[in-house]
Formats: structure tokens, C-alpha cells, sequence
């Protein structure tokens, strides 16, 4: 409704999406669907409302659902009904919103939407072109099937926390929920691809979206490594094969650090110029990369030995300036105060009085014709029924009344 | 049910990424298009990226190229020459996509900018992936894997609060970067499909890999929380650390709650053990073994049934009882254990495990690529996804440089044998 008020043609402007989606991976992936023009309809109920509404992290400290720090971030730039599916009649009004839309995306637990009459062969019948996505932990079918778990669950079971670490010790150091933030991309992609696939055939489609088999390719060569060299990739620290000095230097101040790596000759020999060519620094032995991988723990500590005394931002400058690639460990405050991403207006901010000041990323992609944009907030529950129902399903005013005396809109 | 189709079949990519935005043409090649890798005449220097083939190091026998160019087409254009230029110009005008990793000005300066380009083809859709983007202070910086992930936030969550941040040993920034920039590409394809009009996609890298950084930026800024690396593996989530400013400092209930899961040992490695939201369940899995200790005392019943958020002690005192169990059990004991209960419970795979993992194997998830030169068959991750209508999958192993060199610039440009004979004299091919 707002994009047309405003005008503006975006890339996906025309698509409807209905979410039955909860959680992280499939509100994340129809949020990006809808930073960039997708209307998202997004279905809840009192019965089941969507669990990260009450992650327990919320803006003013409150249990509130509407105020959730995640749900925000999840569902920006999306419509919010309730319709409760353990009605009939609520079935049936899933099934004519989904009558004008194109696309579908749940990630019940595997089989429930079919028991409640809204699976795919349910919803082709009033839809037959619709694009049905089911994303869940393993797939539709196979022995993982009633697998639940998070990305971090993921991400174990797809080898990025073994990978994670240092060689000499055996417990997985990894921070990530990793698979929550890569594999709505990938779904997101399938989604245009279905639909690039309906405009050439006229068709629709099932996807079976599996989400540890969308976080495998993490592995890299690895999967190749494994079949041609029978070698099983372990944990390298910050090292790097074809790099040194490549790894973290500790900084002046508490916990600050600058990541700096150094692969060609050249960049070793401005390394040197821009510390000021010290003694070390023109030694034989680190003149080729070879040499420098060879020494590369000695090299470690001559390197922290010069960056230790320094401010990481000065460091990180400085190296920059002689063409090395080098950057702050940033944390979340340094995030925030980055020039290059305040320079091209990565965050955006919530207007809405009640989330003041509530800032997030924008997309990291800037379409130079059609850019995502805020339109607004994530929807606080039930707030856009009026508008669905009434003006985009135009029920009549008088059933639309009943249905929410009845608790079908609820 | 009809014969499955790749989507993106009728398109064709110009292909000039490097290690940083390589991912993004090999999605697109999985979805079925015609991408043809554009390389130096000396061969693609991401050819020297190992691991290879056998050990041996030889361009073509990079597992890297391997990997990221399967069903991909390979010609060789010196574009820093006047008739590469000309060259690179008509098979712009044949090509849906251009996606490339140069540094900011690069393409200008040659003359093949994204404004010149475009007025050959107002169709194309060039997305360009750099560290730090292509405007702003840092525009020049250059990058590594490991840089980016520095700067985007993410290695810092990664470690033991005792030593530096630490990565990953596969190149998860590049990996992200390049999946969030086939995204935005295949949004400005649905738009061009719609309008005719193409445009210009700057990708950040940066800013792509921040989308990994974001539990820790949602509680910065709204409850002044910073995440602190985990000292002992546990409370991987999300664990505040410093409430650093005294306008968050009202909200210490929330600030006090430790984190769902934890990294517990087992016998024979870890698993990923979703504790907190399944206190019940794991009590009676515990009592099935007398392990339970104190956990029927009273003090717990009010935790357990009435699901109390517990103290950060209570929650240790659970994790050593859970840690004490998990001693005795395998990680599959445990995982499918959890799974009878309800509880989520994953095994930390290593690369051995994932690639001999039932699960993976009964869905048919890895797929094998004849190599018949080398006369050998090698595994490759497959689809990530299963629909009866559209594929996505790998018939033709990467291409050996420049080996469609003829196929297209005589077979589809329309030039002659001695045209490319003077081209490969020149060093233009």
C-alpha cells in the first residue's frame, strides 16, 4: 500500500507473500522478500504466536510481544494478520487469502500444515500456480525429518564449529547461530528462481528447503578435499596457506585487536616501509612467503610486538594506506561508529514512538534502480487485519465482524 | 509431473569474480546458467588456490576451481588490451549478467564501466562485490577473508575470551558474501524481467558478513550489551556481557538470563545441547539414569514446572549435571535421545561426519562429477532443496583455461579461425 502511495516501483513490487513462518530462518528470508517490494503478509494467532515474539529481549525490558528485539529485526516492512488455523472457518480464510497471492512460506514442524488442510496439493487447488515453500531443519523426508534446532544446531551438524578454533584445543569456539542469517539468502534466491520458472512455464512448485543441506557448502573445498585427498580439514587457527604474517594482533587497550594479512612479496616489503623498516622486518628469511610460513610464529610475535603499543584503528590505517588488508576487530560499539558504513547509510533507523531509536542493518546490496527501503516497522500482532481483510480480501465488513467475535480472526 | 527445468537456463553471466564473489556464478551456474568464466590468458589466478588434485599444483588442479566453476564455460580475454576491450564489449552485449570483484575505478579506467556497459546492453545486471564497497572512506581498502570478517563484527564473537578472536579454517565471510550478492542479483534479474531495464548492484562485503554480527548489534544497541567470546564453550548464544551504559542499566532481569544452549562433551566429541527451554524433559531423561541429584527438590520444582527463568548458577548447576550425563553417552545417544524428547540436541560434526552422515546420504544430497581427464569422479556438495519442478544441480566438471575459447568466439561471436589465430598471437586470448 505504501509503495504505491509513494510511487516507487521496486523490485518485487506486485509479488504477494503469505508467511505462515515462525522463528528465525523463514521470517528472515520473507523480510528480505519484503525489503525489496514483496508485500508479506505475515499469519499468526493468539494461539500460536510467533515464538521469537517472546524471545525474553525486548526493548524496554517488558515481556510485551510487540517490543521483541528480534521480532523487529525479523519482520520489518511486513502486514500482520491473525487467523486462527484451529478453526475451519479460519482454514478457509488462509485458503482465500492464498487465492491472491504467490508465494507461500511455512516452517511448521514437518506435517502440520498438511493435517490442518493447508498443504500444498490443499492450497494448488484454490492457487495453481502458488510457489509452496516449506523450509525445516533437514527436509521434508529423510531420518533428520522431526529434527527441530536453531542455526547454531546447524551450524554443528554442518561442520562449522569443528572447524572453528584452534588446533590445540578440542572444544568449538564458534559464536553463531550462522545458519539463521546465511540460509534465508539462499531461500530467498529459490523463491526468485521459482518464480523466474513460473513466468517461463506458467507453473508453481513444492520446495522441500532444507536448511542444514542450505549450510553445507560452508565446507568449501573441504568436500572436495575429502573425496579426491582422503583429507579431513581441521581447525587452522588464523592461519592461512598462502598468507603470513595472516592473523589477529592484539592492540592497545582491553580486547582490541586488528586482523591483518599479508600474501605477496610486495606486501611484505610496504609491511616493512610503513613500520619504518625495522631490522627484523629486512630479514632474509621472511623476504618470500615461503620463508615467512616457514617462521610464521616467530613473525606473530614480532608483529603483536609492534601493533600491541598502538590504538587497532591506527594500525588498521595506517596498513591500509601501504595497500595491506588489515581491519579492527569490530565489536557492536565499533560497529556503530564505522565511518565507511555510516558513509553509506547501512542502518536503519525506526521512527515509530514506541521503538524510538530502535536501529538496524539495511541490506547489503545497493541496487542502484531499485533499493530495498524501511516502509515500516515489523507489525505488532493483529495490526494489519483491518487492512488485509477489509481492503486487500475485501470480506464483507459485517463477516469480517463475526469472524472476530468467533475468534477466527484472533 | 513434467521434466524438471534449470530456471535460469535461457541467461547468460560474465563471470570475472575472484575467491571473494566466486560463489555467487557457481549458484548461478547450480540454477542453470550459461556462465562463462572470463580469464586472463595466463589463466584465472584463483587456479593457484589450493587445496589440489592429488597434491600436485597445477592450475588445473585446483580444488578451489574445481569447486566453484562446475557447469561454468571458460574463455581467455586480456581486458587491458584495446582489442580484448572490443572483445569483452560483444560479449557484453550477449550476456545477461556481468558479476565482478575489482577494485572500485578499475573497469572504469579500462573503458568497460558500468555506464558504458550498460549503454551497449540496457539490460545488464552487474553486481559488483567488493571488501567495503564501492563508495565511502574505505572504498580502496583491501580485503581478505579474514579482514572482512573482522570488520564486519563477526570474528570478534568467535574465540575464547583468553585469546585473540579466531576464525573459521573455510572462508565463511566469502561464502556469506557471495550468497547474500546472489540475492540481490537475481532481484534485479525479477525486475529487469518485468521492466527491460537493468542496473548496477554495489555489494559490500563488509556489510554482507554484518548479517552474521547481528545478535551481537541488536543488543548493543538496545540494551548497551556486548557479547563476549565464550571462556569455556558454553553459553555460545548470545551472553550478555557489560551493561555498558546507565540508560540500559534498568533492565538487569534480562541482562541476568544465561544462554539456552550449551557445548557439552560426550564421549566421543561435543554436542550442541538446548538446555534452558527443557528443564522438564531433562530431568526425567536424567532420572532414567539416577543422575538427577538435587533436580526434585522443591527449590527446582518451581523452576522446572512453573518454567521460571532460572539463576545463572541454577543453570551451571544443570549443565554439570547434563555434562556429567553426556560423559556417558555418545553423540548420537544424545542427539537422538533429545530427539525422542523433544529436546534439541545436534553432534558437532566434523568433515568426515557430514560427509558420511546417513541423513545427507539417504536424501541424495552430495553429487559425483566425472573428471575424465584425470580419469576420477569427485564429491560435490548438491542441492540444497528438493522440487519436482526445477533443478539445480552440476552435469560438467570446471572448465581447463580458456577451453571454450572456440566454442564462443567463433561458434557464437561469429569469428573466424585466423581472426582467433592473430587474438592468441597477440595475447589477447
Amino acid at each position: 500500500m505504501m509503495t504505491k502511495a509513494s510511487g516507487m516501483e521496486m523490485a518485487l513490487s506486485g509479488i504477494r507473500v503469505i508467511d505462515f513462518g515462525a522463528g528465525g530462518i523463514d521470517p528472515i528470508t520473507t523480510s528480505i522478500l519484503a525489503d525489496f517490494g514483496a508485500e508479506v503478509i505475515k499469519v499468526e494467532s493468539y494461539s500460536k504466536i510467533d515464538f521469537i515474539r517472546l524471545s525474553g529481549r525486548t526493548i524496554d525490558g517488558t515481556d510485551d510481544p510487540n517490543k521483541d528485539v528480534h521480532f523487529a529485526r525479523y519482520n520489518q516492512n511486513k502486514f500482520g494478520v491473525l487467523i486462527n488455523l484451529k478453526f475451519p472457518k479460519g482454514v478457509a480464510l488462509a485458503k482465500r487469502l492464498v487465492s491472491t497471492a504467490d508465494v507461500v512460506t511455512e516452517n511448521f514442524t514437518v506435517g502440520v500444515l498438511k493435517r490442518l488442510g493447508l498443504g500444498y496439493d490443499e492450497l494448488r487447488k484454490v492457487k495453481p500456480d502458488i510457489i509452496y515453500m516449506s523450509s525445516s531443519f533437514g527436509g521434508q523426508e529423510g531420518p533428520y525429518r522431526d529434527f527441530r534446532g536453531h542455526g547454531t544446531h546447524l551450524a554443528c551438524m554442518a561442520g562449522l564449529y569443528d572447524l572453528t578454533g584452534w588446533p590445540d584445543e578440542s572444544v568449538p569456539l564458534a559464536l553463531a547461530a550462522f545458519a539463521d542469517h546465511s540460509s534465508p539468502f539462499l531461500w530467498a534466491t529459490v523463491i526468485i528462481a521459482a518464480l523466474e520458472h513460473r513466468r517461463q512455464t506458467g507453473r508453481g512448485q513444492f520446495i522441500d528447503a532444507s536448511s542444514l543441506e542450505g549450510c553445507i557448502d560452508i565446507l568449501d573445498t573441504a568436500i572436495a578435499d575429502y573425496s579426491a585427498n582422503q583429507r579431513i580439514l581441521t581447525r587452522q587457527g588464523n592461519r592461512h596457506p598462502a598468507a603470513a604474517p595472516h592473523g589477529v594482533y592484539r592492540c592497545q587497550g582491553k580486547d582490541r585487536w586488528c586482523a591483518i594479512s599479508i600474501f605477496t612479496d610486495e606486501e611484505w616489503q610496504s609491511f616493512g616501509q610503513a613500520l619504518g623498516n625495522p631490522a627484523w622486518a629486512g630479514e632474509e628469511r621472511f623476504a618470500t612467503l615461503p620463508g615467512r610460513l616457514a617462521n610464521a610464529d616467530e613473525l606473530d610475535q614480532l608483529v603483536e610486538g609492534w601493533t600491541h603499543e598502538q590504538e587497532a584503528e591506527k594500525v588498521m590505517l595506517k596498513l591500509q594506506q601501504a595497500g595491506i588488508a588489515a581491519a579492527v576487530v569490530e565489536t557492536a560499539r565499533d560497529l556503530y561508529q564505522d565511518p565507511q558504513l555510516a558513509h553509506r547509510g547501512h542502518f536503519w533507523e525506526l521512527p515509530e514512538q514506541d521503538m524510538k531509536g530502535y536501529t538496524f542493518e539495511a541490506p547489503a546490496g545497493c541496487l542502484s534502480k531499485t533499493p530495498a527501503s524501511l516502509q515500516r516497522r515489523f507489525p505488532l500482532l493483529g495490526e494489519h487485519n483491518e487492512h488485509v481483510f477489509l481492503e486487500l480480501l475485501s470480506l464483507d465488513p459485517e463477516e469480517y465482524k463475526a469472524l472476530v467475535k468467533e475468534g477466527v480472526i484472533s | 509431473m513434467g521434466i524438471k527445468r534449470a530456471p535460469l537456463a535461457p541467461y547468460r553471466v560474465l563471470d570475472l569474480t575472484d575467491e571473494s564473489g566466486v560463489f555467487c556464478t557457481k549458484i548461478l551456474a547450480s540454477l542453470g546458467a550459461d556462465v562463462i568464466r572470463v580469464e586472463p590468458p595466463e589463466g584465472d589466478p584463483t587456479r593457484s588456490i589450493g587445496p589440489f588434485y592429488h597434491d600436485e599444483p597445477d592450475p588445473e588442479k585446483s580444488l578451489h576451481w574445481f569447486t566453484y566453476n562446475l557447469n561454468k564455460r571458460s574463455v581467455t580475454l586480456n581486458i587491458e588490451c584495446t582489442t580484448g576491450q572490443e572483445l569483452f564489449k560483444r560479449l557484453v552485449k550477449t550476456a545477461d549478467f556481468l558479476v565482478e570483484c575489482f577494485r572500485p575505478g578499475y573497469l572504469d579506467k579500462l573503458g568497460l564501466g558500468y555506464a558504458i556497459l550498460s549503454e551497449l546492453n540496457p539490460r545488464l545486471v552487474q553486481t559488483s562485490i567488493t571488501p567495503f564497497g564501492s563508495t565511502g572512506p574505505y572504498r580502496q581498502f583491501k580485503g581478505s577473508n579474514l579482514v572482512v570478517s573482522a570488520a564486519s563484527g563477526y570474528l570478534y564473537l568467535c574465540g575464547d575470551a583468553e585469546r585473540p578472536p579466531v576464525q573459521c579454517a573455510t572462508p565463511l565471510a566469502w561464502y556469506h558474501t557471495g550468497l547474500e550478492a546472489t540475492t540481490f542479483t537475481m532481484m534485479a534479474h525479477w525486475y529487469r524481467q518485468r521492466t527491460g531495464q537493468g542496473q548496477q548492484i554495489d555489494v559490500s562485503a563488509q556489510e554482507s558478513f554484518m548479517s552474521q554480527a547481528l545478535p551481537d548489534l541488536l543488543f548493543w544497541k538496545s540494551h548497551g550489551w556486548l557479547t563476549q567470546r565464550s571462556a569455556d564453550g558454553r553459553n555460545v548464544a548470545a551472553t550478555p556481557a557489560q551493561a555498558a551504559t546507565p540508560a540500559h542499566a534498568a533492565r538487569p532481569a534480562q541482562a541476568a538470563r544465561p544462554a539456552p544452549r550449551s557445548m557439552i562433551k560426550c564421549q566421543d566429541g561435543y554436542v550442541l545441547f538446548s538446555i534452558r527451554p527443557y528443564l522438564a524433559e531433562i530431568r526425567e531423561w536424567l532420572a532414567s539414569e539416577g543422575m538427577t541429584e538435587d533436580l526434585f527438590e522443591k527449590e527446582w520444582d518451581d523452576v522446572i514446572l512453573k518454567k521460571l527463568h532460572p539463576s545463572p548458577e541454577q543453570q551451571h548447576h544443570v549443565d554439570d549435571l547434563v555434562q556429567a550425563f553426556a560423559l556417558k553417552h555418545t553423540r548420537d545417544e544424545l542427539m537422538w535421545g533429545g530427539e525422542k524428547r523433544g529436546i534439541e540436541v545436534a553432534k558437532v560434526q566434523n568433515v568426515r561426519d557430514v560427509m558420511e552422515d546417513t541423513h545427507l546420504k539417504e536424501r541424495g544430497y552430495f553429487v559425483q562429477v566425472e573428471h575424465p581427464e584425470i580419469k576420477d569422479t569427485i564429491t560435490y556438495g548438491g542441492s540444497p532443496f528438493k522440487s519436482d519442478e526445477m533443478s539445480w544441480g552440476y552435469q560438467r566438471r570446471a572448465p581447463f583455461i580458456g577451453e571454450h575459447n572456440q566454442e564462443i568466439y567463433i561458434g557464437e561471436l561469429g569469428l573466424n579461425k585466423q581472426e582467433l589465430a592473430v587474438l592468441k598471437e597477440g595475447g589477447v586470448i
